[in-house]
């Protein structure tokens, strides 16, 4: 399985409401999320988990999100996370920032563990993005 | 270029961090120092700063562009190279395609089998194959084996070639002048151009008349380092007319041999002296009235100047040139004005002169005239010079009637000059300078000599007079986006007339004399309008107050296009002086259609009451080419010329219909 | 009546004075540039009440090329044969800061005279030479006049 999953993941919030039934817990107010290099900020963070209680299976968070990784950054309005594939996606205008590069669009689907991440744009929004030329040794991840 | 960020745009992108590489597909579009790259898909490496390209690729550059199926491209760089590529200039509306194209630095390209050509669509009207093509922006494309197409028709071979890539530089190329004249008979005029480096340039020129023989001309131009520069030029041909061997040489060189001395070489040789009656078509030229050549030097300090000449001229109006006066050589020193104490200042200016001819007095002439000049501001206001000097020349004479050896001749000479330059703003953007003057001279009667062996040096007559005079300029300030400001001379005028108390005036500027007798000499009016920066009406002349009478008038009036390729559309001049000239010239130019232009030349004579040439050319252009008709009437020579053009590639002489 | 005396405005004569130097010559005609010369010294020493001075106690420098010197013909009598040139004579003129170096004017001239064709070539000559320090005094006022033109 991806390393990333088997870091402990710790999460901090205002308020915290679990569904045993459903299997999902709720995170309200300044949620911070982390798991091994990775922290994710956001206004409400909805995580599920599947079988034993144990593997977490999809987190979703809402409002002002924001994944700090290395010096790679993204933002966006909503963000979904898939353990299993280890991959985030972004959309609300999301925005990649890394070093000096800017980079916009529809949707960012971020791969953790691969430091790859694609950005795809809509018919209103283009992928647009700045790229610094050289890229001196501080900007790698 | 600047390592400035590239921007970039596309309907999806993928970012591979470890190769720090960024894949971009669909509409993608990539910005980076005025260079814009649009491709259906990039791949772009930051860190080299490569770029791949792929379909449907177009890179703009200001305002030339390149069109291509592939391209690989190094951004930093910007060289690369373009599969089945199109390159596109939009200043000569020059295009070449190839399918490699290079591009081996910021402004340079370079293709294996390429095509250019200045017609637009995919059928030109002509265009050039090559099998190495190199090209530079703004300036030049060379060709190597380039065959030249008409249409589909291969027409002509060039082992070389040079082609100007921009617009101002016109070259003469392959294009053949065909024509009939009575001095000349039938014709065909065959000029092959040739650059062997960007510092030189030949113009070859193989002439067939049928009622002259066949002649060889050439014009090699040259550039050097440090400035210096010069030509070659001439024409031969063996005159079956005239059974003999005809043609001129020209040789020019302008030597900058340190940066205070030049040496100057400026030599015309004709075999015979109807030559240019013959062979030349333009009036100045086969009317010409002198031939002159000099080989020369300029010395120069901070205030002195030194020159010295060889000059030899050659009178053709006269039956022979053994009266003309040469100098062979003369010596200038000028002493430009020394301040010695104060506002008193010291000039001289000084010549040793050795003048030769076959008839007539021959010797030496030493001329010094010193001269101290003082300069004042009384009140604040006016400008004030008061000045002294003496002319003192010695001779050394030779010939029949000499007067013996070493005589000498001088005389005195003071004045003063009082002017009060006054300006005037009106509404912050014109502003009126206007300087009333007087000038008073005083020149001693000559003593010594008695006669003038030479020219109007010898003996300039005594006078003593007063001339006043207002001279205004008015001059107009454009303020720039930028913030500074532009200024242009709208109106020039000045009015002048002297008294002259004692002695003769000498007036070398003038045909008309009528005045010299009068004390009170003619009032002159000399002026120049230009109320657009496209027109320009200049002129001047003298009334005779004591006559009643005009005694010279002249008028000219140009009309300029702008930046067009033939700068003046129209030109008046008329020139009278009484009883001497009366002289009208005038040219314009016509547009017909969009595409034919009718240009008319005339030169009439009032003294002669008919017109001393006449000529009438139709120009038929084309978007890449075009021809020019043109007839030239002129009593002794009646002449026909058809003159073919390529857009970016002018007729042989740049484009002079007539 | 709003006309005031060309004085303190300018930079020429706002300044402890301006060095004149003799022009560069390109223009194939040997001498020209002496004329010239002589013409600059005397216009902007007039209108700058003898401020004109040599090198090192100049705060201005006027230095410049002498481009082209031509006569063309512009007339013509009934047999068609030249009756009058018009001499041309182009200059580049630099007026400098001669401590900063620093540009206050730059400037491209052309002035032009007519003179009458004689027989006697040398006589000729005379007439050219008269029109030439006509024009090179022309060149010098041009110069003086746009070298003030701050209004």
């Amino acid at each position: 399985t991806p390393v990333a999953s088997r870091e402990p993941l710790t999460i901090k919030s205002d308020t915290l409401r679990a569904d045993n039934d459903k299997k999902t817990a709720t995170f309200e107010g300044k949620v911070v999320a982390r798991q091994g290099d990775l922290t994710l900020y956001a206004d409400r963070l909805v995580i599920s988990y599947s079988g034993d209680g144990k593997d977490l299976s999809r987190a979703e968070a809402f409002g002002n999100v924001r994944i700090l990784q290395g010096p790679r950054q993204a933002t966006g309005a909503h963000a979904v996370y898939d353990p299993k594939l280890a991959r985030i996606v972004l959309d609300g205008s999301p925005k990649v920032t890394q070093g000096g590069d800017v980079i916009t669009g529809k949707l960012i689907t971020y791969y953790v563990n691969e430091q790859r991440s694609e950005v795809t744009g809509g018919p209103g929004e283009r992928v647009n993005a700045v790229i610094h030329p050289g890229g001196g040794k501080d900007v790698k991840p | 270029a600047l390592d400035t960020g590239v921007s970039l745009e596309a309907d999806t992108l993928k970012i591979d961090v470890p190769t720090d590489s960024y894949q971009a597909s669909g509409r993608v579009r990539m910005e980076r120092a005025g260079v814009s790259l649009l491709a259906d898909s990039v791949i772009y490496h930051r860190l080299t700063g490569d770029a791949l390209a792929e379909g449907n690729i177009f890179l703009q550059k200001a305002s030339d562009t390149l069109k291509g199926d592939r391209i690989s491209l190094n951004l930093k760089t910007e060289t690369g190279e373009l599969l089945n590529g199109e390159l596109f200039v939009k200043s000569s509306n020059f295009r070449m395609r190839g399918e490699r194209v290079q591009k081996t630095g910021e402004e340079d390209y370079r293709v294996e089998r390429g095509s250019f050509t200045t017609c637009d669509g995919d059928l030109p009207s002509w265009h050039f194959e090559a099998r190495d093509l190199k090209v530079t922006l703004d300036d030049f494309a060379t060709a190597r084996d380039a065959v030249f197409y008409v249409g589909k028709v291969p027409v002509l071979y060039t082992p070389y070639l040079l082609f100007p890539v921009n617009k101002e530089r016109q070259s003469g190329l392959l294009i053949p002048r065909i024509g009939h004249s009575t001095k000349k008979g039938f014709y065909y005029v065959q000029p092959y151009y040739w650059a062997p480096t960007p510092s030189q340039e030949v113009t070859f020129d193989f002439d067939v008349e049928s009622s002259r023989g066949v002649g060889v001309g050439w014009d090699y131009r040259y550039l050097r380092r440090g400035g210096s520069e010069g030509s070659l030029q001439g024409f031969g041909l063996y005159d079956t007319d005239a059974e003999r061997f005809r043609g001129e040489l020209n040789q020019r060189h302008l030597e900058l041999l340190t940066p205070s001395i030049t040496l100057v070489s400026d030599i015309h040789l004709i075999t015979d002296r109807s030559y240019y009656r013959d062979f030349s078509e333009d009036t100045g030229d086969y009317n010409r009235q002198l031939l002159q050549s000099n080989i020369s030097f300029d010395k120069r300090w901070e205030r002195y100047a030194l020159s010295g000449e060889f000059r030899y001229v050659e009178d053709l109006v006269s039956a022979n040139n053994n009266a003309t006066l040469q100098n062979l050589p003369a010596l200038n020193f000028t002493a430009a004005g020394n301040r010695l104490a104060g506002p008193l200042y010291f000039a001289m200016d000084s010549s040793l002169i050795n003048f030769q001819r076959i008839e007539g007095i021959t010797g030496q002439r030493l001329t010094l005239s010193p001269r101290l000049t003082l300069y004042q501001k009384p009140a604040q206001l006016f400008d004030l010079s008061v000045y002294g000097g003496y002319r003192q020349q010695f001779y050394n004479l030779y010939g029949a009637d000499a007067p013996g050896a070493l005589q000498q001749a001088g005389q005195a000479e003071a004045g003063s000059t009082l002017s009060l330059p006054l300006a005037r703003v009106y509404d912050g953007r014109y502003r009126h300078l206007v300087i009333p003057g007087l000038e008073y001279s005083y020149l001693q009667e000559p003593h010594g000599l008695g006669f003038t062996p030479f020219d109007r040096l010898d003996q300039i007559p005594g006078h003593s007079s007063l001339v006043w005079s207002v001279s205004n300029l008015l001059t107009e300030k454009t303020v720039k986006e930028g913030g500074g400001s532009e200024y242009r001379d709208i109106l020039y005028l000045k009015l002048s007339q002297g008294y002259w108390f004692t002695g003769q005036r000498l007036n070398l500027l003038n045909l008309d004399q009528a005045d010299l007798g009068h004390r009170l000499n003619d009032l002159m009016i000399e002026g120049k309008y230009l109320p657009t920066r496209q027109l320009t009406v200049s002129g001047d002349g003298r009334y005779n107050a004591v006559d009643n009478d005009i005694s010279t008038a002249n008028l000219a009036v140009e009309l300029r296009d702008g930046e067009g390729s033939n700068p003046r559309l129209a030109a008046f001049g008329y020139r009278y002086s009484r009883s001497e000239l009366s002289y009208l010239e005038g040219r314009f130019t016509l547009p017909l259609t969009s595409q034919v232009s009718a240009s008319v030349l005339g030169r009439y004579s009032f003294d002669k009451g008919d017109f001393l040439e006449s000529r009438y050319s139709l120009e038929y252009k084309r978007q890449c080419w075009g021809i020019v008709g043109t007839y030239t009437n002129r009593p002794d020579n009646k002449a026909f010329t058809v003159n073919f053009t390529l857009s970016g590639v002018g007729g042989l002489v740049p484009i002079r219909a007539f | 009546c709003g006309y005031r005396a060309v004085l303190h405005d300018e930079p020429l004569f706002a300044n402890q004075g301006v060095d004149v130097v003799v022009f560069a010559n390109r223009s194939y005609q040997a001498g020209v540039e002496g004329v010239l010369a002589r013409s600059l010294v005397d216009e902007l020493a007039l209108r700058t009440g003898g401020r004109v001075v040599t090198g090192p106690s100049a705060t201005l420098e006027l230095t410049g090329t002498v481009l082209s010197y031509g006569s063309s013909a512009v007339s013509y009598n009934a047999q068609d044969q030249i009756r009058e040139y018009r001499l041309d004579i182009s200059v580049e003129a630099v007026l400098r800061d001669r401590v900063t170096q620093k540009v206050v004017w730059k400037g491209e001239l052309v002035e032009s005279q007519t003179y009458p064709v004689n027989l006697n070539l040398a006589l000729q000559r005379n007439s050219e030479e008269a029109a030439a320090a006509k024009v090179c005094r022309r060149l010098a006022e041009d110069i003086w006049q746009k070298a003030g033109d701050r209004f």
